[in-house]
């Protein structure tokens, strides 16, 4: 059902182990490319796509069953399995539902290969709602070393975040709230960082901080990362990870807390 | 009982430090066996079963000393055994990173029993006394080598280097490690897991021996296991220790098994060092 080759597998590693919220994540071979989704109380859900044409060969059967689940810190200790420095190849091949996931990873200089089969489990009950649709109303698109400069100077301790979006100044603005105080840091929309800027109404959400601080260690590795949200208060944010001559996506969604006032 | 050596060859030294490192990264004690052409440093298991040496270290003492000199009151054994903390061992030793004219070692009696090493700096001289234990002739054969004249295969070991690299991501998956090897020279670490089973092949090694008539005999309940592998699994982290605790230079390393029963890992740099680590079969 699914059969792959990939030589790039340092920067997929470094991507995916990033990503790694949970223990477990889904893995789903489609035409387009890999995508691998964490999910946590559905809070949250992240997923990395890995288009096709960083693998040097990509053969996928598109069937609503052509998913599997497995353990994601083995499969990416399987797959750093010789170390950080090295070039390795690493060949996947998962055969139908149910049956283990195959890897070979073989080193390029010295005469060693890696042979694993990866036990997956069974998927109950994914879903996967267009998220993307639902965070609609708003969206920036900023440069990503940006975003991560306006997290680091809130309050880290704070344990609420709230995001503001609004069609007058200050445009988007980040506000921490913690025992200590509160800190706020905004983004004008004609600052030469903001690529895009769309608000059609203006949409306040607070996020528990804790789960906005699982993005930046990914965030390291992007280069543009669009915010969006919707109605619902749903915070989405895509990552655009460029990698030589390819580009990697990762995506974020977040649930907003009850306001409490 | 006397004991008296004096090394003085830098190169002498820097093995001898090394040794002592490794020594102190196996255990916390190890023993010393002194005769009258060798030293052996002797590290025993330690999982309270009888006393049997883990690893093994045969120096020559030509290679290492100058001056080398053992005496026993009673002539007939002429040997003598010492336990002592490899950790001030290789605290001492760490003194031969600096320039040194020489070491002389020696057994004192200072209160109690001491391996004295004296070391003679450019500017200043250094003693320090390791306390030891000697051991009484009754115990002797706790420290005996291990003979294992039934290897069922001994084969080359690949690139240390790399070979620890990929054990250390191994460890984390599993305690066990499953060691196989075959006819045709290919060397494969195994774990197998609830979620995961993997296998690292290290083809194209050389085979330095292979007994299939006494594998035909010894097991046919593994069906995996044809005529042409042996293997074993041992713990994983004891391996590793053997790959991390080896800094040396210079040496050949050849794994050699006895089908279900025993790894024994063996690096030798002839004429000055022969390093053996004996892993036993766990049972799973």
């Amino acid at each position: 059902m699914f059969n792959a080759q990939l030589t790039e597998v340092k920067t997929v590693c470094n991507m995916l182990k990033s990503i790694a919220i949970k223990e477990f994540a889904v893995f789903r071979p489609m035409e387009e490319g890999l995508k691998v989704t964490l999910e946590e109380m559905r809070c949250v859900e992240t997923s990395a796509y890995i288009p096709r044409e960083i693998f040097s060969l990509y053969q996928v059967k598109e069937s609503e069953d052509n998913l599997f689940k497995i353990n994601l810190k083995t499969f990416t200790d399987v797959i750093n399995i010789f170390g950080d420095d090295i070039n390795t190849t690493l060949k996947l091949s998962f055969n139908s539902p149910g049956s283990p996931l195959r890897l070979i990873v073989s080193h390029a200089e010295d005469n060693v290969f890696i042979e694993c089969e990866m036990k997956t489990l069974n998927i109950n009950e994914f879903e996967s709602p267009s998220l993307a649709e639902e965070c609609n109303l708003n969206k920036i698109v900023v440069n990503a070393n940006i975003f991560v400069e306006l997290l680091q100077r809130l309050d880290n301790s704070a344990d609420e975040l709230k995001i503001v979006f609004q069609p007058d100044f200050p445009y988007f603005s980040l506000k921490a709230k913690s025992l200590s105080g509160d800190s706020e840091v905004a983004l004008n929309k004609n600052s030469d960082s903001v690529l895009v800027f769309q608000c059609n109404e203006q949409t306040d959400f607070t996020y528990a901080f804790s789960n906005i601080r699982h993005i930046l260690k990914v965030m390291h590795y992007a280069n543009k990362v669009a915010i969006s949200t919707g109605s619902t208060g749903l915070l989405g944010l895509q990552l655009v990870i460029e990698n030589e001559q390819h580009q990697m996506y990762v995506e974020y969604y977040v649930t907003s807390l009850f306001s409490v006032d | 009982m006397k004991f008296r050596a004096l090394m003085v060859e830098s190169v002498a030294m820097r093995d001898f430090l090394n040794i002592s490192l490794s020594l102190a990264k196996f255990s916390k004690t190890c023993v010393l066996r002194l005769t009258k052409k060798k030293l052996y440093f002797i590290v025993s298991q330690e999982d309270g079963g009888p006393r049997t040496p883990l690893v093994w270290c045969e120096l020559p003492s030509s290679f290492y000393f100058k001056e080398y000199n053992v005496s026993e009151l009673s002539e007939t054994h002429g040997e003598i055994y010492l336990e002592f903390s490899t950790i001030l061992l290789s605290r001492s030793c760490s003194v031969l990173k600096q320039e040194v004219k020489s070491v002389k070692m020696k057994l004192t009696n200072k209160e109690n029993p001491c391996l004295t090493l004296e070391m003679e700096l450019l500017a200043l001289q250094c003693v320090h006394d390791i306390p030891v234990e000697i051991i009484s002739r009754k115990h002797w054969s706790d420290y005996e080598e291990p003979v294992f004249s039934d290897f069922h295969v001994s084969i080359q070991m690949p690139y240390l280097k790399s070979l620890k690299n990929i054990v250390e991501q191994m460890k984390h998956l599993s305690q066990i490690l499953t060691v196989r090897a075959n006819k045709s020279g290919e060397l494969t670490l195994e774990i197998q897991t609830t979620t995961v089973n993997l296998k690292a092949h290290f083809p194209d090694l050389s085979v330095k021996s292979f007994a299939v008539n006494a594998l035909l005999l010894s097991s046919n309940k593994d069906e995996a296991t044809g005529a042409d592998t042996v293997s074993a699994a041992v713990d994983i982290k004891k391996f590793l220790m053997f790959l991390s605790g080896m800094q040396l230079n210079n040496c050949t390393a050849v794994c050699n098994i006895v089908q279900g029963k025993i790894v024994k890992l063996s690096m030798e740099q002839p004429g000055a060092l022969l390093m053996q680590i004996f892993l036993s079969q766990l049972s799973i």
